[in-house]
């Protein structure tokens, strides 16, 4: 079946907001990137509402932390929807997508869609669907769309360039504070949760945090750091509370704004990257005059572009 | 673009040795799928949410309690009255006498202890992609 049959198919339990459409047209934006856009002006337009990104370490706690927090939402009536993103396999393209078993609490919610994607062959800690399918979420009508990387080193930092708040989970034993001077993933966040704070190194770890972050001389900064126990429930609402008023200082501060062109410059590069990649991919791998190659590239690359035109 | 193959393996019921599930979902994975798995403890209307949210091709269930009649009847019905057409395959501690009424109300394949890992891949290709 064509994915215009797909997309008539589904589109009216779409509108009504079915679920078991939603789902199918995640999977239609995945699964047909080259018409991802063709199919994403098809659908109602929402208003913009705030996206969050979650990232951090494996095991650091984030789909825990994660489902709590949107537990939180959900009873305060918020609908959301979730995206959580696990690695693919380089080997065999295949993936185990583990995140729901942390998130069992909100599987009921009538106000909660998860949704697990995996990676395929991004390596920014997302993949390479992931504005697509933020795009579908917006249009089906959730209050916030919430993203879990996967489980992230010090460059996967792609989460920037998508969500308008952040929030980078840490574990009181990932390490001294040499690894907090370092750049990368510890520049990027809004919000620092240190998580575990039922560790004895908690404290120590949350201070020399605070310290590196320099918060207490950087009176403009906006940066929170937060504590939180996933297993003793603790400093979940504080975070709730944070998103809110965080969106709103955006919104105030033109941030949003900034925020918005930037993350609509990350996806046309990342929309051309992929018809690069196509280009590349089939190009024959001859090289004796370096820039006859870029420019023969080039030019397959404009023929790429006018079979899209038509 | 082609579509992967996405399973939800989910663990029915009261038995909290998943093993044999996360055997499988490792040998789907390492078949070129996309598995979600659920964990223990989850009730046939969960799993059956999951599978719905997660737009899957096939669910696979692993069961060693004893209850699998039960547990698969109420989950095929489910899937019946919400006018969900996924195919469920089955895996865990089944009698042999069991497996044709289990086929009988609806469970595409059961494997049992001992059974290949390949033949498990093969299987839940050849049903996903004959559906």
């Amino acid at each position: 079946m064509s994915w215009e049959n797909k997309f008539n198919s589904i589109i009216e339990k779409f509108k009504s907001g079915e679920i078991y459409a939603l789902a199918k047209m995640v999977s239609l934006v995945e699964d047909n990137p080259d018409y991802a856009w063709e199919i994403i002006s098809k659908l109602p337009k929402k208003e913009h509402k705030q996206i969050i990104g979650i990232t951090g370490s494996p095991g650091a706690g984030k789909s825990t932390l994660t489902s709590k927090l949107v537990e939180k939402l959900a009873k305060k009536g918020e609908k959301i929807g979730v995206i959580a993103v696990d690695p693919s396999s380089s080997f065999s393209g295949g993936a185990f997508l583990g995140d729901r078993i942390r998130m069992r609490n909100i599987t009921k919610s009538q106000n909660v869609y998860i949704r697990s994607v995996a990676s395929r062959g991004s390596v920014g800690g997302l993949c390479d669907s992931i504005f697509d399918i933020v795009d579908v979420m917006e249009s089906f009508g959730f209050d916030k769309i919430i993203i879990e990387t996967v489980g992230a080193g010090q460059t996967e930092i792609e989460i920037v360039f998508v969500a308008d708040t952040i929030l980078l989970v840490m574990s009181p034993d990932s390490g001294d504070e040499i690894q907090m001077f370092k750049a990368g993933i510890m520049e990027i966040a809004d919000g620092y949760v240190v998580n575990k704070t039922d560790l004895p190194e908690a404290n120590g770890f949350m201070t020399q945090l605070k310290n590196t972050l320099m918060l207490e001389v950087e009176s403009k900064s906006t940066r929170r750091v937060f504590g939180t126990s996933s297993v003793l429930n603790m400093g979940i609402e504080d975070i709730v509370s944070w998103f809110d008023e965080h969106y709103n200082s955006l919104i105030n501060t033109g941030e949003l704004n900034d925020r918005q062109i930037r993350r609509n410059k990350r996806r046309i590069r990342s929309n051309l990257l992929r018809i690069l990649d196509k280009v590349v991919y089939n190009y024959d791998g001859k090289i004796e005059d370096l820039e006859f190659a870029k420019e023969k590239i080039l030019r397959e690359l404009c023929k790429e572009e006018n079979n899209y035109e038509k | 673009m082609s579509r992967r193959i996405r399973v939800v393996i989910g663990k029915p019921g009261l038995d909290g040795h998943d093993r044999g599930a996360k055997v499988v979902s490792r040998a789907l994975r390492d078949a070129g799928m996309e598995v979600i798995y659920t964990g223990i403890r989850q009730t046939p209307s969960e799993i059956v949410n999951t599978a719905i949210q997660e737009d899957a091709d096939i669910i696979g269930l692993s069961i060693l309690s004893g209850a699998h009649m039960k547990l698969c009847e109420k989950l095929l019905k489910l899937l019946k009255e919400k006018d969900i057409n996924i195919p469920v395959f089955l895996g865990g501690i089944i009698p042999e006498d069991d497996i044709p009424v289990l086929k009988e109300i609806g469970i595409k394949e059961v494997f049992t202890p001992g059974t290949s890992l390949e033949l498990i891949n093969n299987k839940v290709k050849e049903i996903v992609l004959g559906e």
